[in-house]
């Protein structure tokens, strides 16, 4: 049957209407091969613009349709459910990109009027060759995991749970709270973190539907939305619980020191120990030398000193596989390195420290009275490892004004004679409340001083901050007994792993990426992988909380509904063109292709193709072809060009 | 761990030592079948997978001519994986397309035997059959050129003139003979559980000798082809170079067929897929006047190029199967030289060295645009 075409040229109000001659276009289109029908209007997403192309296709039987108008991305969709609605299957339609690939990035009206007419009969030239493609959904496992046990994973844990769904909560440390549970207070409400975190982690352990999964990596993941089995390997605590007294005489005769990362290096702890101040007693296989054979070898010091005989060594790993139909990455983010800025003296100088340690000596009283009781001078200085291009890190920490200016609070309210200074680059109070917080701790006698720090050095006894005040435009040097650096946030060492597990994609600053900063914010290249919190980039408490209970919902959906849609427009292998040399299997990205080994050639999984093409494009006689860009289709388009 | 020494040769015939080497292989149940070239009518020399020894007595490894780059055989003869050891006497650039064929499953090598042989390099084909009965005969000049590391005297085919490996890597047993001479005895290198099994001795006379003649060869091709590579890139200088350098193009693809390592089963090009509707050629001949025919000569040389560029050897067969002489040896080997040095990839160096198109890595082609 020879197919009839009806194309349709959207004016996109004055969008695509003042710099292409539509009519001219519509004329020129009429005129194309096998083109029944050529029509243009305002808008053509409109109810009466998709009305045009319902009636064409009943009352003069089109059998397929080109719509000229923005890009496939905006409303490929759209028309696709439009030219269904009218009985034609949906994939037998082909968008003309005439706005954001001609309008908009031309001026002269004649030679965009022609490129819009080539670019109609480039895909009125394919369309002829598009063939109807079923709909296909598979089933989904009514289950969820998440990798992180910090306030996203913690949140987005618990409102699938609360949903009904069973949740696995993988955290790597073997406590939960992230990053959040070294914080001392929140900004702007200076709020107690531990009051915030504890109840929020008690509701998630006693979640009939959440099983927490602590001390332990996800080591691989297979599948695809709806379908995929995680392998996770669980670290032994060596410590059986329900013996430990918690009394500490093992702790004490361990022999080993390492800095305890928790309390942000400030002190030193056992390989044997707490890793927060409540939680129960575990040991860090990577430093005990009973387990790395040296020190104790054959004679655990600890096991000696446990009158409970709670120490078991004999724990072993385990590993675990889930299968999830979901999966959210909440996996968070590292503060950063202040010794990667070596002229700031973090490092060299005791007395200069960062904001994460401000925050551990803040949690303890007394410690953080002998640390600041007797400091007269305290500067804080911002942008630490932020906005930086010598660091790499172009971007805002987003939380480091606030934090600044929270922490300088909590010094004032508790030493109100100490003189506190707080260098900045700009104030960034954009959240909710932040703006009068920051108004409110000026007002209280902290000082603001716009100026780029260039050098912290000891002079004596006293640290000198030396920067150049931006508003005076000359150079100053401040005294200090202490100094805090404002630390930004920078992705996790482990992003690089975590993104080759999921086969995400991370965005230039190394964070992970998400599809669209505003379309799709929490979804992932990868169908049915969520981000939630600083592993996305940078964000604060609030912003996290919000993000991840948006991953959650979105996560939610094809948990809700059971079923998912998958790619109609996947790739397909010819047999008899197949020489098996594998190319396509080691371009695809999501592991669609494989050789058989009984035949030697490609076979396609369908459920895991993306319809991305790789695989095509690498064949080199296109024995494996996309769906609706196979060589016949784009050929034909670029014939009518040459 | 390899085992050098010698394979003696009497009555100053290392043709004849060679095949007796041959025969002892299958003696020694060493192989149970061998692909060598081997005589036949009309001084045709052909390939032959021999089963039986006997009919070694006019197998010709050394005759200066190479009707194929018998890689393209071993791939037809090794797709599936037999239990039959099969000995294969390829050159250089033969055993260097293999493993390009093996990276991408159109070979295996489980139960082969590669039989290296020097090359000091091969004469078109139809200059070998028409004067077959000259004197010194081809043999002859083939050992001399050999024992002196200098074939200036020999028309070699352009791809040789440049070819910087006249000696194989990656066999099992190499048969040498340059920089030796092979009126006494011929240079062997093997595996050695192979030189207990032959009963061939370590000995590293000449070593030094051989190494330096070998050097000056080397250096000497290298300039060849670094003029050859040179003399293209100026051509292609010119805004049309690439179009006027296969003005000639028939698209025949005799290039295709030639090439060992072009291994789809059919070329798009020959596919339903690329041939052109009738209207459409007319189209396009309305919009620019005319149109050169047939359509996509340029497109199927460009074609072949994106997907050899990596792992072309520089065998020339190519060219030597183009009508029209087109100098196909250069242009892939100047594009594959910069191509290659791109991702740090050198074709039929190690098998498990990844094809560019396999493998990503992460800091690949920071440098995208004008290169040098």
């Amino acid at each position: 049957m020879k197919p009839r075409i009806g194309v349709y040229i959207c004016h996109c109000g004055l969008n695509i209407a003042n710099t292409v001659d539509v009519e001219a276009t519509r004329e020129f289109a009429r005129a194309l091969p096998n083109v029944s029908v050529a029509r243009n209007y305002t808008y053509m997403c409109s109810d009466p613009g998709q009305a045009l192309i319902t009636n064409d296709i009943r009352e003069l039987g089109l059998t397929h349709v080109v719509v000229a108008s923005c890009s496939p991305r905006m409303h490929e969709p759209t028309f696709r459910a439009t030219i269904h609605k009218a009985g034609l299957n949906p994939y037998c339609l082909e968008m003309a990109n005439i706005r954001e690939q001609c309008a908009w990035v031309h001026a002269d009206k004649k030679f965009a009027t022609l490129k819009a007419m080539d670019l109609i009969a480039s895909a009125v030239a394919k369309v002829a060759w598009l063939v109807p493609l079923q709909t296909r959904e598979v089933g989904v496992t009514q289950a969820a995991l998440v990798i992180g046990g910090g306030i996203a994973g913690l949140h987005a844990a618990l409102d699938i749970a609360d949903a009904g769904f069973p949740v696995a909560l993988v955290e790597k440390q073997p406590y939960l709270g992230g990053r959040v549970a070294q914080l001392y207070t929140t900004f702007p409400t200076q709020e107690r973190v531990a009051d915030l975190l504890a109840p929020l982690i008690a509701r998630v352990t006693q979640h009939p539907h959440i099983r927490v999964i602590a001390n332990a990596k996800v080591e691989q993941i297979e599948g695809f939305i709806g379908n995929f089995r995680a392998t996770v390997r669980t670290r032994p605590a060596f410590v059986d619980a329900t013996k430990c007294d918690a009394c500490g005489k093992c702790v004490d005769a361990c022999p080993v020191s390492v800095p305890d990362a928790f309390n942000a290096n400030l002190t030193p702890r056992r390989a044997i120990y707490r890793p927060t101040p409540n939680a129960p007693l575990v040991v860090d296989a990577t430093q005990c030398t009973y387990i790395q054979d040296r020190v104790c070898l054959s004679e655990p010091r600890c096991v000696a000193a446990c009158d409970r005989h709670a120490i078991d060594f004999s724990q072993a790993e385990t590993v675990s596989e889930l299968n999830v139909g979901a999966i959210i990455v909440a996996t968070g983010a590292s503060a950063f390195d202040a010794t990667l800025k070596p002229e700031l003296g973090f490092g060299a100088a005791a007395n200069v420290i960062t904001s994460l340690q401000f925050e551990r000596l803040a949690a303890n009283p007394a410690e953080f009275a002998k640390a600041f009781g007797a400091a007269k001078e305290i500067a804080f200085v911002s942008c630490v490892g932020s906005r930086d291009a010598t660091t790499g890190n172009a971007y805002c920490s987003r939380v480091c004004c606030m934090v600044n200016a929270k922490q300088a609070q909590i010094v004032k309210q508790q030493f109100p004679a100490a003189r506190v200074t707080i260098f900045y680059a700009d104030v960034r109070a954009f959240g909710k409340g932040h703006e009068e917080f920051y108004d409110a701790v000026r007002q209280s006698g902290v000082r603001y001083r716009r100026g780029y720090v260039s050098e912290v050095y000891r002079r004596g006894a006293k640290m000198i901050v030396r920067a150049e005040d931006t508003l005076i435009q000359k150079p100053l040097e401040v005294e200090a007994d202490l100094v805090v650096l404002g630390v930004g946030l920078t992705p996790r060492a482990e992003t690089d792993e975590v993104a080759n597990l999921l086969s995400l994609p991370r965005s230039g600053d190394g964070f992970l990426l998400e599809i669209h900063p505003k379309l799709r914010p929490v979804e992932t290249a990868v169908d049915g992988v969520f981000l939630a919190g600083t592993c996305q980039g940078p964000k604060d408490i609030v912003d996290t909380i919000a993000q991840a209970r948006a991953a959650a919902s979105s996560a939610l959906a094809p948990l809700c509904r059971g079923t998912v849609k998958v790619e109609s427009a996947t790739s397909t292998v010819n047999d008899e063109m197949c020489a098996g040399c594998g190319l396509c299997v080691a371009t695809c990205p999501y592991g669609a292709p494989a050789l058989n080994a009984r035949t030697g050639k490609t076979r396609v999984n369908a459920v895991l193709c993306k319809g991305c093409g790789a695989c095509a494009a690498a064949c080199p006689s296109k024995a494996i072809q996309v769906m609706q860009f196979t060589p016949r289709q784009i050929l034909s388009q670029i014939a009518v060009l040459a | 761990m390899t085992t050098r020494g010698f394979l003696p040769v009497t009555n100053g015939d290392a043709l004849d030592a060679t095949r007796e080497f041959l025969r002892t292989l299958f003696d020694k149940q060493i192989i149970d079948a061998l692909l060598v070239s081997v005589e036949g009518a009309r001084n045709a020399i052909m390939p032959a997978l021999v089963k039986n020894p006997t009919r070694l007595d006019r197998a010709n490894p050394f005759a200066p001519v190479m009707p194929f780059n018998s890689a393209r055989l071993v791939s037809m003869l090794t797709r599936e994986s037999a239990d039959v050891r099969l000995g294969i006497v390829l050159r250089s650039c033969e055993i260097r397309a293999l493993i390009e064929l093996v990276k991408f499953n159109q070979a295996k090598l489980d139960h082969a035997i590669i039989i290296g042989v020097d090359c000091i390099g091969t004469v078109p084909i139809p200059t070998y059959t028409q004067t077959r009965d000259q004197t010194p005969d081809w043999l002859a000049q083939v050992f001399s050129a050999g024992k002196h590391g200098d074939a200036g005297a020999m028309p070699l085919r352009a791809a040789c003139a440049m070819c910087e490996q006249p000696t194989p890597a990656h066999a099992d047993i190499a048969l040498g003979f340059i920089g030796v001479d092979s009126a006494r005895a011929l240079v062997v290198e093997l595996r050695d559980d192979l030189a207990a099994q032959l009963g061939v001795r370590a000995d590293a006379a000449d070593a030094e000798a051989r190494a330096a003649i070998l050097a000056n060869l080397i250096a000497a091709r290298t300039a060849t082809r670094d003029a050859a590579l040179q003399n293209f890139r100026a051509q292609m200088k010119s805004p049309d170079g690439f179009a006027s350098y296969f003005a000639a193009c028939l698209e025949c693809t005799n290039c295709m067929n030639a090439c060992p390592i072009c291994y789809c089963k059919e070329c798009f090009f020959r596919t339903a897929n690329a041939e052109h509707a009738p209207r459409e050629l007319l189209r396009t001949a309305e919009r620019h006047g005319a149109v050169t025919l047939p359509p996509d000569a340029l497109l199927f040389q460009m074609t072949r190029l994106n997907h050899m560029a990596t792992s072309c050897v520089g065998c020339g067969m190519c060219e030597d199967a183009c009508p029209h002489g087109i100098p196909l040896t250069a242009m892939f080997r100047a594009v594959g030289a910069r191509t290659q040095k791109i991702f740090d990839y050198e074709p039929g160096r190690d098998v498990n060295a990844k094809p560019p198109f396999m493998e990503f890595r992460r800091d690949e082609l920071q440098h995208i645009g004008e290169m040098e």
